[in-house]
């Protein structure tokens, strides 16, 4: 059985966060954090979200933390 | 108990911590205010330096904890050195008010005087911030009695203008000239400036 040769991704996205400097993660701001969960309150892999590997673990960290003082959820199914 | 000493730390440096704690919301102001003295008094024995408090109040807790929808928010950042969190997160595990805490190092080495102390005893009391609102409130309502008043006082001298126009002028003068608590001689005195000859200047 071959697998079906996939296509990467054409366009790379660009870091939000290297893209903006001004744009600091801080787990007690869940505004900004939001944008990169699901609606089912998982977090969005860089795959999709585009971030850089130093900006995507801030954001896996401040996440969390942010779930354990309840200011995100852990799942989202209400 | 023993000093516990790290290796990095810097003798005369300090660790710079972050809590945020979430309070049970049917907390009395009371009861609310002790517990924050309690923590401030952990940091002072322990030599350390409170750096800011913030009072978040209530919000909506993303799920429940211990069967409450919402919780009271504080937020700490202080100065200590590495035993003062034995004491914190005893106190902290002890307590049936506190129902969950989250703390953080932001900083290590921090010397004591390059943070400065920026914290309103307000948000360590909330009563004190009720009390603060009351007395606004109070003032508040004292100048729109004495609006009223003078209002009425004025209505009673221009009973012989019939103009309604110079009324509802002489009423907008009014209001802005009450704004710093002027007494009622000045508004009425105030008038005759935009009002029509017909009245006498007030004395």
């Amino acid at each position: 059985m071959r697998k079906l040769k996939r296509r990467r991704f054409g366009r790379r996205k660009v870091c939000r966060f290297c893209a903006d400097k001004s744009l600091v993660i801080d787990y007690k701001d869940p505004q900004i954090l939001r944008h990169f969960i699901t609606d089912r309150g998982k977090i969005v892999p860089r795959r999709i979200s585009g971030n850089c590997a130093k900006h995507q673990r801030m954001l896996t960290r401040a996440i969390k933390r942010a779930r354990i003082v309840a200011l995100m959820p852990f799942t989202a199914t209400n | 108990m023993t000093e516990r000493t790290s290796a990095r730390a810097e003798p005369g440096t300090l660790r710079e911590y972050e809590t945020v704690l979430i309070l049970s919301p049917d907390l009395m102001d009371d009861v609310v205010a002790s517990v924050n003295e309690k923590i401030a008094g952990i940091v002072d024995k322990h030599a350390g330096k409170l750096l800011r408090v913030e009072a978040w109040g209530r919000r909506r807790l993303a799920y429940r904890i211990a069967k409450h929808p919402k919780g009271l928010y504080y937020y700490w950042r202080y100065l200590g050195n590495n035993a003062i969190l034995d004491d914190m997160e005893h106190f902290f595990r002890m307590s049936e008010n506190v129902l969950r805490q989250l703390t953080i190092v932001v900083d290590e080495n921090v010397h004591p005087d390059a943070r400065p102390a920026d914290v309103e005893p307000e948000s360590l009391d909330p009563r004190l911030r009720a009390a603060r609102a009351a007395a606004e409130k109070a003032a508040r309502e004292a100048e729109a009695a004495k609006e009223a008043e003078a209002a009425k006082e004025a209505e009673a001298a221009e009973a012989s203008a019939q103009d309604d126009d110079s009324e509802a002028e002489a009423e907008s003068e009014k209001a802005v000239e009450a704004k710093p608590g002027a007494e009622s001689e000045e508004t009425t005195e105030a008038k005759p400036d935009t009002e029509s000859e017909k009245d006498e200047p007030q004395a």
